[in-house]
């Protein structure tokens, strides 16, 4: 690999404090697979910008950071070439009459870009299902959402009536997080 | 591409391993057994995740157990503690933010060594109330909050003086290792 590429990339990790979009990361911890949704709004007022991938992320069973496979999402765009499950294609709502889908890297997702500067992710929607398969497992699935200035309830933890499984979603610093257990 | 996602992967690793401070309580004193809680928090930007040990409500240990005769409190992280200190604690209160709030096993991968929350905060304080030893009489005026200090998330000072006893906490670093010392005499 050559140092241009190094340089590129820890380029890419660096800039990615820079923009208020943050990082998401998901530790799907759990022996299920994750079906889901990860979506951002307006970071400092209102709800819209807001975006949410097209099409379901799928995380399969005990995938996190304690080894290598956890979701990382630096940015809309860069998200496409960095992470282990690149989303192709946004949803994006800039106003309650006008949505679009727009392509990983649109330019209006860049992330120099208003879209990307003024969202923050903070909320999802998931169904978990048996490994591999669509079969959905019984209570595993909710939304949550972390504060925000777009809804005013929080709604960060959700545990099925069991209680063997939950999952929860928070900040710290410029990173936010969904763990599923 | 295949490299740049190894590349990441260690940027990722090298801050997933890494590990919050080992927490030693010393209890010198003959006169009284402590009692107390531990809590441990985020140091950078918000106070949160802040985890405090919640089951027992209140560990205890014994007058005379220390560092010198092998009976202190020594709590490596939230999971290890359980199996490898003499005074283990089987819950957490975790919250995650200011409005969240939620109780987990020792063994939660949510506070396990390694997660995000674990790698993430420190020892920070401890409510405590020291009882004669024995017994379930406190001596009201030998207790309170104590912390690393200053703090603005605690708000605990760092050393507390009495005239049954004294209280303090420090930390200590070496070989990489932070260290967060309870000390009673």
């Amino acid at each position: 690999m050559s140092m241009k590429k190094i340089l590129t990339v820890l380029g890419i990790t660096a800039a990615s404090f820079v923009y208020s979009q943050g990082r998401i990361i998901v530790n799907n911890y759990s022996k299920y697979d994750f079906h889901g949704f990860l979506i951002t709004t307006n970071s400092t007022t209102g709800c819209y910008p807001r975006a949410g991938n097209s099409g379901a992320i799928v995380i399969p069973a005990e995938c996190h950071m304690g080894n290598g496979l956890a979701l990382v999402y630096e940015g809309y765009r860069d998200q496409f070439i960095s992470s282990l499950y690149p989303t192709t294609n946004w949803e994006v709502t800039v106003n309650p009459l006008t949505s679009s889908i727009m392509a990983w890297d649109d330019v209006n997702l860049a992330p120099v870009s208003t879209i990307a500067t003024t969202t923050k992710w903070y909320a999802t929607k998931f169904d978990m299902t048996e490994p591999g398969t669509n079969i959905s497992v019984q209570d595993f699935h909710t939304n949550l959402n972390i504060a925000n200035p777009c809804s005013p309830g929080i709604i960060d933890y959700y545990v099925t009536p069991s209680g063997n499984n939950s999952a929860e979603m928070f900040t710290i610093g410029s990173i936010t997080y969904l763990q599923l257990f | 591409m295949k490299k740049i996602f190894a590349l990441l992967s260690l940027c990722l690793m090298s801050y997933a391993y890494a590990q919050h401070s080992i927490m030693i309580v010393n209890n010198f004193s003959t006169t009284f057994d402590f009692q107390g809680n531990l809590s441990a928090h985020n140091y950078s930007g918000s106070c949160y995740p802040y985890v405090t040990s919640s089951t027992p409500t209140m560990i205890t240990v014994p007058a005379d157990s220390h560092t010198s005769n092998g009976k202190e409190l020594a709590y490596k992280n939230f999971k290890d503690q359980f199996t490898g200190s003499l005074y283990p604690t089987t819950n957490w209160t975790v919250q995650t933010s200011p409005t969240s709030s939620t109780i987990r096993a020792w063994n939660h991968p949510s506070i396990a060594p390694g997660g995000v929350i674990s790698y993430n905060v420190k020892w920070a304080s401890s409510q405590f109330q020291m009882y004669y030893a024995g017994t379930s009489i406190p001596e009201p005026s030998f207790g309170g909050l104590i912390g690393e200090s200053p703090d603005p998330c605690t708000g605990a000072p760092g050393y507390i003086s009495t005239s049954y006893g004294d209280a303090e906490w420090f930390n200590i670093t070496t070989a990489n290792i932070t260290y967060s010392y309870l000390q009673v005499y």
